[in-house]
């Protein structure tokens, strides 16, 4: 008798269960709630840096005025310190004896070296030019907030650096990332 | 039995214990502790962040709780099932971790199971695949409880062997999910493959394992 009142509650659950779940998934149906059940995916780990690299270069090329998240920088800032603050106690390296070197590397050495400079006069007259105004780089908006990993953040850091100072004034365009255009 | 058979013998006992029993009892421990967490109820997870739609209707969200609740103590419990040893010597234990297991599975696991598959993640079949698992799950164990109280041992164990199956397909779907991830295989496709392998898996291990216990037995149909 006990046991038979467990398997008809059992039952009676199991019976229960599947017409609540039909019932809301038939009135989420007529709703058209299905299609939004669950949030975008989002990659994590390495993918999440490549993603990130491609929205630089976006940046580097269109728009820069936007408006950073305040604690973000803040804790970009302070990761940057953090890493200032360890090479700082980091002893230098001991200084390496010259190796003898091989010989590609002397032909490498003897190509870059510059020749002479031709001697200059001591006073030179330069005609008088307004100096051009200066390009607002914005650099505070090169520290952008990829919370990955610390190596992760120092690349970052590095590439902007090079490529948006590289390519010259920024025009305001548009904040739209590739993924979100396509 | 002569000292090669004999050595034979517990090399096989190793073998299985190290390459079975082991990664089995550790992934389920890990399953366990990772569900802790959840108690919080905090919505700060990425499991449910993802679902927060979903989260919204009352009854998702309890059945959710009661779900994890149910699973950490029966994937817990079923750990001791399988034990030759607490079988053999404390028979206790696994009287009562086989009744938690059961009523756990039966009252808890299965019912809200079947609830959320029809909200699970994936297309229609990974719908019907989780209903499947539901319903399966609960037959087996239902099946597996009703053998032993008619004293059928064999029907028993073989019945428990199917519904544990089910079970672990929470554990072993994990960790086709992470293999499958570090392939770098795309997280939608990698979600489907792994459910499939995993439930697909699980019933073709129970189903050949089953098949190896009661070889003798279903010998005797031939001769």
């Amino acid at each position: 008798m006990k046991h038979a009142t467990i398997l008809y509650t059992c039952i009676g659950l199991m019976g229960v269960a599947a017409i609540a779940g039909f019932a809301d998934y038939s009135h989420a149906s007529k709703a058209g709630l299905l299609k939004d059940l669950y949030a975008e995916e989002k990659a994590t780990g390495i993918t999440f840096l490549a993603e990130k690299e491609i929205e630089f270069d976006d940046y580097s090329r269109a728009a820069f005025d936007y408006e950073q998240p305040a604690d973000t920088i803040v804790a970009t800032e302070e990761t940057l310190n953090k890493k200032q603050k360890k090479s700082k106690t980091i002893p230098p390296p001991p200084p390496v004896p010259e190796a003898p070197p091989a010989p590609g590397i002397v032909m490498v050495k003897n190509v870059i070296q510059a020749p002479p400079a031709p001697e200059v006069p001591a006073i030179v007259e330069v005609p008088a030019v307004a100096p051009e105004p200066a390009i607002p780089m914005k650099a505070e908006m090169v520290v952008v907030p990829i919370v990955v990993s610390d190596s992760v953040e120092v690349v970052a850091v590095k590439e902007i650096s090079i490529k948006s100072f590289s390519r010259g004034p920024l025009k305001p365009k548009k904040l739209v990332s590739k993924k979100k255009e396509q | 039995m002569n000292t090669r058979l004999l050595t034979l013998r517990r090399t096989k006992q190793v073998f299985v214990v190290t390459f079975f029993w082991l990664p089995i009892t550790f992934f389920s421990l890990l399953l366990i502790v990772n569900t802790i967490p959840y108690f919080s109820f905090s919505q700060e997870f990425g499991f449910i962040q993802e679902r927060a739609v979903l989260f919204l209707r009352p009854i998702y969200n309890y059945s959710f709780y009661l779900h994890i609740f149910a699973g950490m103590f029966c994937i817990g419990a079923a750990l001791l099932q399988f034990s030759s040893y607490i079988l053999k010597k404390r028979r206790a234990i696994h009287i009562w971790s086989g009744r938690i297991y059961v009523m756990v599975v039966l009252l808890i696991g299965a019912p809200t199971g079947l609830y959320m598959s029809f909200f699970a993640k994936g297309g229609l079949a990974e719908r019907g695949l989780f209903m499947f698992m539901a319903v399966s799950w609960f037959f087996f164990t239902l099946k597996g409880f009703t053998s032993i109280l008619n004293k059928q041992v064999l029907a028993h164990k073989i019945w428990m062997m199917r519904s544990y199956a089910m079970a672990l397909t929470a554990v072993t779907f994990r960790v086709y999910y992470i293999i499958l991830y570090l392939f770098d295989v795309p997280l939608t496709l990698n979600y489907e493959v792994s459910l499939w392998i995993s439930v697909i898996g699980n019933l073709m291990v129970a189903e050949y394992l089953i098949y190896r216990k009661s070889r003798s037995y279903l010998t005797t149909f031939t001769t």
